[in-house]
């Protein structure tokens, strides 16, 4: 049990890290955008804030997913995430239908190539 | 015929570096590099959390880790939903600073770096928002 937890725990940090590492870049393309900079503190700050959001957006789209009678999270459930914010629920609903009419034209594309 | 015979020099000894690019052609190539890099940086805006990552960080915040499973549209979905809230997180934060820059008595004018207290003073609105 306790050897799981710690399995647990290392797994826990290298995702952070990883996060981190992505938000490192995402950061640098946007200071890029507004001619500035930001300290390697407020990168810091910014994973656990993102870590601390997902871990309540991941029990939310259980719960969500579960109240509708499935196991699997769908779009509607992501959707609800951003109930209180219309503008942000206008995003990602467009987001979501560009995707669908995407993968109508491609078939089976694997979305964006990267 | 020496004329032939330099051209067969020539071609056996090809010169090991490209002729110097004359200066404008120099200029010319930077200003496509770094027209190159531009389109890249527009590229790196819309920067997403690598789906796989996602995915993986979210299962292990699911309380049945094993049952609960997430479409491929939703984690995109969700992606967007995660680049949309560090982007707003950076642009406040940018806003902020700005904001204090301007401050004549500011005591932080220093630069314009994006610091842990400007995320602090952004946190409660976005965090209501998101």
């Amino acid at each position: 049990m306790s050897s799981d937890t710690e399995v647990d725990e290392a797994l826990r940090d290298r995702l952070k890290s990883a996060l981190w590492f992505t938000i490192g870049k995402i950061v640098d393309a946007e200071c890029v955008t507004l001619r500035t900079n930001a300290s390697p503190q407020f990168i810091a700050a910014l994973t656990e804030l993102v870590w601390t959001q997902l871990e309540n957006v991941g029990r939310d789209l259980e719960s969500f997913a579960k109240h509708a009678g499935r196991t699997t999270v769908n779009t509607d459930d992501v959707l609800l995430l951003a109930r209180r914010n219309d503008g942000l629920e206008e995003l990602l609903r467009g987001f979501v239908e560009k995707e669908v009419a995407a993968g109508k034209g491609k078939g089976k594309g694997k979305g964006r190539a990267r | 015929m020496p004329p032939r015979k330099a051209a067969a020099a020539a071609a056996k000894n090809p010169p090991l570096l490209p002729p110097p690019a004359s200066r404008e052609e120099q200029e010319q190539e930077q200003e496509q590099e770094q027209e190159q890099e531009q389109e890249q940086e527009q590229d790196e805006s819309t920067v997403t959390v690598p789906p796989q990552l996602l995915q993986r960080i979210l299962q292990e915040f699911f309380e049945e880790k094993k049952k609960t499973r997430i479409s491929q549209p939703a984690l995109n979905a969700t992606g967007e939903y995660t680049k949309t809230f560090i982007r707003e997180a950076i642009w406040r934060a940018a806003a902020i600073r700005k904001e204090s820059g301007q401050d004549p008595g500011g005591v932080k004018n220093m630069g314009s770096f994006l610091e842990v207290e400007d995320l602090e003073k952004l946190t409660p609105q976005l965090l209501l928002d998101f």
